[in-house]
């Protein structure tokens, strides 16, 4: 169906900028179950419509984006980058077909959401909270105000890189998401994830035990003695039971945390803790 | 408690969503839920800046690993920063016993989710009839106006009333509790950061060999007493020499590919 264009130009620069703003910061509103977060492309766009488009052209334009979609949103500033240039491209030369554009968002957001996830919420948060809170110990309300400040900046400018990266490149701007050079990264990321995390079991985990014998002058208690050995052994091994308990038995965190608490509670009744 | 402090917390609860317009949820989701962040805003509107930090950090370890892949979510974050965390600084808990409590209320916070979700069908369906009649004012209402409504009678109003009126009703359950419950309950706090760790770990040991790393890691602070921030320097030097090492596996093994390539075209 052609539609009659206002205007022939490309975006420019500061509608390319608002345009990612108000993805960024709009993307989200109305998800429900029939479509999820496919709505927040509609009501994004919708400026990009304004622009090209007629009242007949704006209202077709949302409908061809009202599908289902769930991501994750700060990964996927690349679809929209992609989504943005496509539509752009649909108005300006007028031959791309509105399914094309249909079928990317489809396709990509799987891919995208593996990713996103596995960097973002997986390892990054959580790195990032874990420098946090062992500022806080020495440097108080910093904590927090740093992984606050490090998280806005890393998100704010990765998401900027990615949005224009899609809109440049188009479909081909995945390949620097799924290509091998990024699989080593995350490996090596994976790794540096690992041995912080062990840092941070050693800091914060602080099993002990108050299990002693003897009375009067010489009482040892159980507790000396491991740390002659090995210093935090029981840190070390509770962390070891709730890793295996997780990833052999496939036991949740709410499970755990329920199953600690009547350990520990047991074990405090019994004067083993 | 300070009817202005739980009006601000509450609505910290409410924005700390995925469905909350703070730079998308970004700033709900991955910021203000989290229990470090929750800490420090409850402590600096109740006045005990300290406490809030420690249960912050402490309720945060347990929770380090959290995700919600595809947005299910099975316990709420945002209320264990908000109302559970502001409770627990006034009634002087410790963060043991505000997990123990808390956890509960997280897991049927969760599922004001799919009640907000179901909610928004109808949003969703007047959304659309908006877009065919092309009115602007209308979309704007379905598309944010209606849900915030919705995501405010359903986390601000509960979490406010949690706050005002629950506070009280913990401490004097605290109170009843016989002594070794709560000593346990508070050993808990000790021991519970393994859990958020584990969780981590399950994620972020690939192979099997990467446990001697983490080993090495934790050895780090138990023999040398070194700092999370010193170590991530020890970490950060290992992870570039291992990302040298398999790229450099890579290019070995594409100008291998190219040179066997070459000599059949010799032959």
């Amino acid at each position: 169906m052609t539609m009659e264009r206002k205007t022939n130009e490309r975006l420019n620069k500061n509608e390319l900028r608002r345009l990612w703003n108000r993805y960024m910061w709009f993307n989200n509103g109305c998800t429900n179950f029939a479509n999820f977060y496919g709505n927040g492309w509609s009501w994004c766009l919708r400026p990009l419509f304004e622009k090209y488009y007629e009242k007949e052209g704006v209202i077709d334009g949302m409908q061809n984006h009202l599908d289902w979609y769930n991501c994750e949103a700060q990964t996927a500033s690349v679809i929209a980058g992609i989504v943005v240039g496509m539509e752009e491209e649909r108005a300006v030369d007028g031959h791309l077909e509105p399914e094309v554009i249909r079928t990317t968002k489809a396709t990509l957001q799987g891919p995208v959401a593996g990713i996103g996830d596995s960097v973002v919420q997986g390892t990054l948060i959580p790195l990032l909270l874990g420098i946090g809170i062992s500022m806080t110990e020495t440097a108080g309300a910093i904590g927090p105000i740093f992984y606050v400040l490090s998280y806005l900046l890393i998100i704010v400018v990765g998401s900027y890189f990615l949005f224009h990266q899609g809109y440049r490149l188009g479909r081909s701007a995945m390949s620097a998401l799924t290509g091998g050079k990024l699989n080593k990264v995350i490996e090596a990321f994976m790794l540096f994830g690992s041995i912080v995390v062990g840092a941070l079991g050693a800091n914060y985990v602080k099993a002990a035990t108050a299990v002693q014998w003897g009375s009067g002058e010489s009482i040892t208690t159980l507790q000396s003695v491991i740390d002659g050995i090995f210093p935090k052994l029981l840190s070390l091994a509770v962390i070891l039971v709730c890793y295996w308990l997780t990833k052999k038995k496939n036991i949740g965190m709410v499970k755990l945390i329920i199953g600690m608490l009547l350990v520990v509670v047991a074990g405090t009744y019994a004067g083993v803790f | 408690m300070n009817i202005f402090a739980c009006c601000i917390i509450s609505f910290c609860c409410m924005a700390a969503h995925y469905f909350f317009p703070l730079y998308g949820y970004t700033g709900g989701n991955y910021i203000l839920a989290k229990p470090l962040v929750g800490g420090l805003i409850c402590g600096i509107l109740l006045g005990d800046v300290a406490t809030g930090l420690s249960i912050g950090c402490a309720i945060q370890l347990t929770y380090l690993s959290y995700m919600t892949i595809g947005g299910a979510a099975t316990v709420d974050q945002g209320f264990l920063a908000y109302p559970i965390t502001a409770i627990a600084i006034t009634t002087r808990m410790d963060a043991g016993s505000a997990i123990a409590l808390g956890t509960a209320v997280a897991i049927i916070a969760a599922y004001g989710n799919s009640l907000l979700r179901t909610i928004n069908l109808f949003a969703n369906n007047r959304y659309q009839a908006a877009i065919a009649e092309g009115d602007k004012k209308k979309q704007d209402f379905f598309y944010f106006g209606l849900p915030l409504t919705a995501l405010f009678v359903v986390r601000f109003i509960p979490a406010f009333l949690m706050m005002y009126f629950g506070s009280d009703y913990v401490a004097n359950l605290l109170n009843v509790m016989p002594e070794k419950l709560l000593a346990g309950m508070s050993k808990f706090g000790n021991f519970m950061p393994a859990i958020g760790i584990a969780l981590l770990m399950k994620f972020l040991i690939r192979e099997n060999w990467y446990l001697a790393f983490f080993v090495f890691g934790f050895a780090l602070y138990a023999y040398l007493g070194m700092s999370v921030l010193g170590s991530v320097v020890f970490a950060l030097v290992i992870a570039i020499l291992y990302y040298q090492i398999i790229a450099e596996k890579g290019v070995k093994a594409a100008v291998a590919k190219t040179a066997n390539s070459d000599e059949e075209e010799v032959l």
